[in-house]
């Protein structure tokens, strides 16, 4: 065990690395596909991931800084704590800003329509659809099951057609 | 939301029914009833936009004009057209034991105000078009003429109630009389504002038709396409032997429905083409084709049509 003089920094950088470990892991344990989702769990899984962000780059700055200062008095086995941990802080840090929803799902970064004259679609398969005015679009449901979620503009509205 | 243009993307996921973030906000929204659950905007809501879920075929007949949303070239490889069949396979995380339907049974439900009703999608199309009553609205809950689209109308002209069936085709067929249906009715009340909303239609950014991570329109009990049948061999064969030629290929059955309170002749977009009503349009109603866990998790007090 780290000495008193250590103790403090220590047990700080534990709970910097903590929170930003915490701050990934826990809404991606939450928020995951074919698990049944509490209400009270739900509520803390996306008040978590709305400060992920923010918080785990402060808490593993707050980390990094700990661990410098408990570096050098720090054995061997001691380093390698502090270098495994702060690989999964970081590790914690970069996935609190990326959407790993989206590898799966992709979103449609350039959204484009074709005429239904033009369009190969069979005519047995399913669309969404939405009208304003005039303005008439189809969103094939083959595509929406992939996708997902698409943003557009129909007639002037912006609306989110999602399946 | 209040005149600002926000942008969503998939952030998640909630027994089975995605969650999206806005880009301008990172409010979290459920898809299905397009909430803001936590977030900024939390306790605000999207306006749901009137939608259809159709076969592309009658799309195109109703908007030979419209637009189809083009397929993303890199992504066309993982378009699954077996995406459907093999999500109804996957385990729910949410069931409701005791009710009449099984946790992957497919529904259209009604997106009205007060109590709404969930409609087996398997007893819609053997029945349909059926006659209902919710919340004291006259609903005509109708599937389409290719057996796969749907769409749910108030049955009321000119104030009026009225009850619809399917015209007899020409050829006398028995037509499907139209069901009256009041079981699991529960209050009378009001319900202008959804008429009004399908009247007018929404003006702000919503989810325009939503779907759980598990997608519907899964069953495989519609009734046969108007596509005539029909094959090259069938047809080489006709021109070796007269005797045995095949009748030639029936055009499609006229989808017609017949009113009670005025007899006129109304099509798949609720608009009566020939009679006393001709060029009045039933006023719709949002409805929602979804599976039964999704939908009763989110409408506890549903009721389900029997008949």
């Amino acid at each position: 065990m780290p000495s008193s003089s250590t103790r403090t920094p220590w047990l700080l950088f534990a709970a910097a690395a903590a929170t930003a470990i915490a701050l990934f892991f826990i809404p991606g344990y939450i928020i995951r596909p074919f698990t049944h989702q509490s209400a009270p769990g739900l509520a803390l899984a996306m008040a978590l991931r709305h400060r992920a962000p923010w918080g785990t780059l402060i808490a593993a700055f707050l980390a990094l800084t700990f661990a410098i200062l408990v570096w050098r008095r720090s054995n061997w086995w001691r380093r390698t704590i502090l270098v495994l941990v702060m690989v999964v802080v970081t590790f914690s840090t970069v996935m609190a800003r990326l959407n790993y929803f989206e590898w799966m799902f992709h979103p449609v970064d350039d959204i484009r329509f074709e005429s239904a004259a033009t369009s190969k679609l069979d005519p047995s398969e399913m669309i969404l659809a939405v009208r304003f005015g005039d303005d008439a679009r189809a969103y094939p449901i083959s595509q929406m099951a992939y996708h997902h979620m698409v943003n557009d503009v129909v007639g002037g509205v912006p609306i989110v057609a999602t399946y | 939301m209040n005149g600002r243009t926000l942008h969503f993307y998939l952030a998640g996921i909630n027994n089975q029914n995605f969650l999206m973030r806005d880009k301008e906000t990172c409010t979290w929204w459920q898809q299905i009833t397009g909430k803001a659950i936590s977030g900024p905007l939390k306790g605000t809501s999207l306006e749901l936009v009137l939608s259809d879920e159709l076969t592309y075929g009658e799309w195109k007949s109703e908007f030979s004009d419209g637009k189809v949303l083009a397929p993303v070239p890199k992504y066309v490889k993982e378009y699954d057209p077996k995406w459907e069949p093999e999500v109804a396979k996957y385990p729910v995380v949410i069931s409701f034991p005791g009710t009449a339907l099984k946790s992957r049974d497919v529904v259209v439900g009604l997106e009205m105000a007060g109590p709404g009703r969930a409609y087996p999608w398997d007893t819609l199309v053997k029945q349909s078009p059926v006659v209902d009553h919710v919340n004291g609205t006259p609903l005509l809950v109708a599937v389409g003429p290719d057996g796969k689209s749907f769409r749910v109308f108030v049955s009321r002209i000119d104030g009026k109630d009225a009850e619809f069936f399917l015209k007899a085709d020409p050829e006398g067929e028995t037509a499907t009389e139209s069901k009256t249906e009041t079981k699991g009715e529960t209050k009378a009340q009001s319900n202008t504002e959804v008429k009004a909303e399908a009247k007018t239609e929404p003006k702000t950014a919503t989810p325009a038709a939503t779907k759980p991570d598990t997608p519907s329109a899964t069953k495989p009990a519609a009734p046969a396409e108007t596509k005539a049948p029909g094959t090259k061999a069938s047809d080489a064969k006709a021109d070796a032997s007269s005797a045995t030629k095949p009748a030639p290929p029936a055009p499609p059955k006229p989808w017609i429905l017949l009113d009670t309170a005025t007899a006129s002749e109304w099509n798949f977009q609720g608009c009566a083409i020939s009679g006393p009503a001709q060029g009045k349009c039933l006023d719709r109603i949002p409805a929602l084709k979804d599976y039964w866990f999704d939908w009763r998790n989110y409408h506890p007090d549903t009721t389900i049509y029997k008949h």
